[in-house]
């Protein structure tokens, strides 16, 4: 065949390629979807801007947003945080009427403390659970399952009062352990974990039994390295759970000593100290504080959670 | 641990009631039986699952040490479950279980010392192939003999600095790369050297730089070592195991890494599985995880090996490469193995003994070639065997099989006298059955529910009375005909002699009839399989007298409770109609013409131009397909209203829709009971 010529079979096949190539026309259904979203982004996205950038403003720019809120005519100040952190008041605020000093380290360890050590005493308790209930035939285990099941159609809000009075009565009133303990009890996630265990084979159970192997072994040997998706899920999920609950330690230790709040109460303190137009800056301090481990440990973490939670059939 | 040591008391032995926990728990809970003399041996086996379904029915098999038996069976008879039981992961509900003749139905899995291949491998994908192997290994301690350890390390330490220092040295220098499969640079040395782990680490963490040093520390670490052993009243022998008075020491340990990677990499030898130790099951094909699942079952040397269709999810050719791996192993190994299995090839080419099972019943035991040319009845004879074999409904008159196109076959004197004693045999074995207290007891109360669920029977008292008396005419001798006797005249005296029969009373009367002593298992199974073989529709449902769930109250049933080894079961009462008409059926059989079945293989239906020995006549067929095998054809055909099969060499190429002249092989003619499927 000679050069430039081509048979009918390869051109049409070109031309259908090429077609395909071309077909690059502007599909206005996506452009409308595309647009609608980014306004739904940015709304959500812009109380985090304005908090961020809010509280990077000093107090006598407070009142002067939106005008000024990237650009505040007296430049960007850390004397919000200097305020929070270190106790500094800057010169001219006036009178800031708080009671309690403000304890923004030992908020933190106090959130940590409940956060992590709660989410990994929960796991601990909510993995055996779900491997009695899914690998160990006891009797009246399905009606006991039901009877767990059932407990979760009661609302949070209505035992707290319950568990507040029988967590005093454990003489915990003074201890950090009472933001931890009501919540090991928690069904949710055992529900999730089990029904993750469900999908390991008996075989396997059945087969390391024969072998010679206790329950107990089963379990971190076999269950818990198989299962590490969820856990580590259920995990996250804990934590911030842990982390951003307020209604629970408020009502423990709200009316106490500021020694054993959490970083919420804290700031559910500050936010209320807050109300003149001046120190608002420094509630939006607070938030960004707040925010920002979770924020951190989000980040960290991003692939092993969509990992995790598309394998463990959770939509986020 | 300390109840391995313990011997297991006689099971027979009679002892008082309050004296008996304190026996077991001196002996830990083992109960042996001396009269057992089976390696493993099943005695009236039953299964009822909590949903009141019975899966197992009065299993009975003994198995001798190396056997190879090969549970076969269409799915949902009953034989998975079985080897379930065996191994401990389902509830016997009763009967005796005996292994290594040791009462096994209480101990768990884990006590039995058995191992298992799962039918989807169960290997743990989270770990490597090696690790896979050796986890029964690190499973539980093991008794084994005390040894001077330090001892030994470095007296091998001061061997190999004295004698082997290079093959050291060059060990050492390739551990790096070849270490990948042993683990650590230790591991690596110490298999390849065969030295203990401890003495490799001695001798990596020096290099062996200065020989002299390590060889001082070394003897006087011996020294201090022996000194302390001896001050304990221990003596060592050449092997470094110690002595205490002269004999061996034993203890519990874990087994040492050393020796588990001795045992995996034996078993790994086995297999052919050296390349793939250090990957995870993931990464291999399905033969490969076939044999790493075979490897965890033979690196514990358990007594017992038990498989569930191991080879179910593997692909036609590696199925019969892994079936020959399989034999090839047992050869090896020479474990006793109880395999699970529905293809009935497996079973003929594999087993020493096969195990056929329909149902939940035992069909037959034999070996392979019994099964085959001896089959107890119709189901073993169509089940075993491809191509299935090929039945005709025939009449028997005298001698003669007439088939339904009126070709006929005349039996020998041999076929003929075998014939009769079989229904003489049968006659005898059913009157003995119907005359024992329970069918008593059942004919009754069928005579008894005739009235009470009828109706329109009720509101005529002549009739009531007449059943009453019927019933006591039936009953009479049995134990329970005092019993309601007794109730009779109870009624009389409270009704002053002038007793009206009323349904109240009947339903009373009827009590005493529903306890039942066991029916023997044979005589159950006998009617079962009269039941589900039997051509005729007398049934409403093959599963008629299996135990359904107490909710379901069907009240056309008469039900009553039967104690079958304190198990209460349900049965549903139609075993003396099934008897009774099966007795008559056999006695009009003795008497002249009846139905019957004759089963023919395919290989004894011949080309009549080519077989030469005792054939029947010859007859003409239109074969419908055929199909080339290489070695063979098989023609499909019909003949004599049923679909036959003809299995026959390739020296002549018979072609599709022509007309072949067939034979069949007169000595290989198989003849079954049409009531009841027994092979005659």
């Amino acid at each position: 065949m000679a050069r430039n010529q081509i048979t009918l079979e390869q051109y049409i096949g070109f031309r259908k390629q090429k077609e395909f190539g071309e077909k690059k026309k502007v599909n206005i259904g996506k452009v409308i979807s595309f647009a609608f979203l980014l306004i739904f982004c940015i709304v959500w996205l812009s109380p985090f801007v304005i908090m961020f950038f809010g509280s990077l403003r000093g107090f006598s720019d407070t009142m002067l947003y939106p005008k000024e809120l990237f650009y505040p005519h007296s430049g960007y100040t850390l004397e919000n945080y200097e305020m929070l952190l270190l106790g500094k008041l800057p010169e001219g605020i006036g009178q800031v009427n708080s009671v309690q000093d403000y304890k923004i380290g030992t908020w933190f360890l106090n959130s940590c403390f409940s956060a992590i050590g709660g989410t990994v005493l929960y796991l601990f308790v909510a993995s055996l659970a779900a491997y009695a209930f899914t690998f160990i035939d006891f009797k009246y285990r399905n009606v006991l399952f039901a009877g767990i099941i059932a407990s979760m159609i009661i609302p949070g809000a209505a035992t707290a009062v319950g568990n507040q009075s029988m967590v005093y009565s454990m003489g915990l009133n003074r201890s950090l352990l009472a933001l931890i303990i009501p919540g090991l009890g928690g069904v949710y996630g055992m529900y999730l974990i089990k029904t993750f265990f469900e999908s390991i084979p008996k075989d396997l159970i059945e087969s390391a039994k024969m072998d010679g192997y206790s329950n107990f072994k089963i379990f971190y040997k076999i269950v818990l390295p198989l299962g590490k998706t969820v856990l580590f899920v259920q995990g996250l999920f804990g934590f911030m759970g842990g982390w951003n609950d307020l209604i629970w330690p408020q009502m423990l230790y709200g009316a106490k000593d500021n020694d054993l709040w959490t970083l919420q109460v804290g700031m559910a303190y500050i936010i209320n100290n807050s109300k003149t137009s001046n120190l608002i800056g420094s509630a939006l301090a607070g938030g960004v504080i707040c925010l920002l481990p979770v924020l951190v440990m989000y980040i960290i973490a991003q692939d092993k959670i969509i990992e995790g939670m598309s394998s463990s059939g959770i939509k986020g | 641990m300390a109840n391995l040591d313990n011997k297991p008391v006689d099971g027979g032995m009679q002892v008082p009631a309050k004296d008996a926990g304190k026996i077991l728990k001196k002996s830990g809970y083992k109960i042996a039986n001396n009269e057992v003399d089976a390696f493993v041996s099943l005695k009236d086996i039953n299964k009822i699952y909590p949903n009141g379904v019975q899966a197992v029915y009065d299993f009975n098999i003994d198995i001798s040490e190396n056997d190879f038996i090969v549970l076969v069976g269409p799915s949902g008879c009953g034989k998975s479950t079985t080897l379930r039981m065996i191994a401990g992961l389902e509830n016997i509900t009763s009967g005796y279980l005996y292994i290594d003749k040791v009462l096994s139905n209480y101990t768990s899995s884990k006590d039995r010392d058995i191992s298992m291949v799962f039918q989807n491998y169960a290997l743990y994908p989270q770990m490597t192939v090696f690790d896979n192997i050796a986890f029964p290994l690190r499973a539980r301690k093991f008794r084994m003999p005390m040894e001077a350890t330090v001892v030994k390390a470095y007296n091998q330490v001061i061997d190999v600095l004295d004698n082997r220092i290079d093959e050291f040295k060059e060990a050492f220098a390739n551990a790096k790369d070849k270490a990948l499969n042993y683990g650590t640079t230790v591991e690596y040395v110490a298999t390849k050297m065969k030295i203990c782990d401890e003495a490799a680490k001695i001798l990596c963490k020096s290099k062996a730089a200065s020989p002299e040093n390590i060889k001082n520390t070394a003897k006087a670490k011996i020294e201090s070592e022996i000194n302390k052993l001896s001050s304990q009243g221990y003596t060592m022998d050449e092997n470094y195991r110690l002595l205490k008075d002269g004999k061996l020491q034993y203890h519990y340990v874990k087994m040492s890494n050393e020796e588990i990677r001795r045992r995996v990499f034996e078993a790994a030898e086995i297999l052919d599985l050296g390349p793939y130790l250090d990957r995870r099951p993931k990464e291999l094909s399905g033969g490969q995880m076939q044999r790493v699942a075979l490897g965890r079952a033979i690196v514990r040397n358990a007594k017992l090996f038990l498989m569930d269709e191991p080879l179910s999810n593997l692909d036609a050719k590696l199925r019969v490469q892994m079936r020959s791996e399989i034999v090839r192993i047992h050869e090896q190994i020479g474990a006793t193995t109880i395999y699970v299995t529905h293809d009935q090839t497996e079973a003929m080419t594999m087993a020493t003994k096969i195990v056929v099972m329909s149902k939940g019943w035992v069909q037959q035991i034999g070996t392979p070639q019994e099964i085959y040319y001896n089959p107890n009845n119709i189901f073993v004879a169509t089940f075993i065997g491809s191509p299935a074999m090929n039945i005709f409904d025939a009449e028997y008159d005298n001698g003669k099989l007439i088939f339904k196109n009126g070709y006929e076959i005349s039996l020998s004197e041999d076929y003929i006298e075998r014939h009769n004693k079989y229904y003489e045999a049968k006659i005898q074995d059913l009157r003995r059955m119907l005359d024992t207290d329970d069918f008593k007891k059942m004919h009754a109360l069928k005579v008894l529910d005739k009235i009470l669920f009828n109706l329109e029977a009720q509101k005529d008292a002549y009739a009531l009375e007449k059943a009453v008396d019927d019933v006591l005419g039936i009953i009479e001798g049995t134990e329970c005909s005092e019993v309601v006797k007794n109730l009779i005249a109870q009624y009389k005296a409270e009704n002053n002699g002038n007793p009206k029969v009323d349904k109240k009373w009947l339903l009373k009367i009827r009590e005493p009839l529903l306890t039942f002593e066991k029916i023997p298992s044979r005589d159950i199974g006998l009617l079962h399989n009269a039941q589900v073989f039997s051509k005729e529709e007398i049934v409403v449902d093959d599963t008629l007298y299996y135990q359904k769930p107490k909710k379901k109250n069907n009240k056309k049933n008469v039900k009553s409770n039967i104690n079958l080894n304190s198990t209460d079961i349900e049965f549903i009462n139609n075993l003396y109609e099934v008897a009774s008409n099966l007795l008559a059926k056999c006695e009009k059989a003795l008497a002249g013409k009846h139905p019957i079945r004759v089963g023919v293989r395919p290989e004894d239906i011949v080309l009549n131009s080519e077989f030469t020995g005792n054939k029947t006549e010859k007859f003409m067929v239109k074969s419908n397909i055929v199909e080339l095998l290489g070695s063979e054809l098989l023609i499909h055909s019909e003949f004599a209203d049923a679909n036959i099969i003809a299995k026959i060499s390739t020296n002549v190429l018979i072609k599709p829709h022509t007309d072949v002249e067939l034979a069949m092989n007169q000595d290989k003619i198989l003849i079954f009971d049409d009531s009841c499927g027994d092979r005659i």
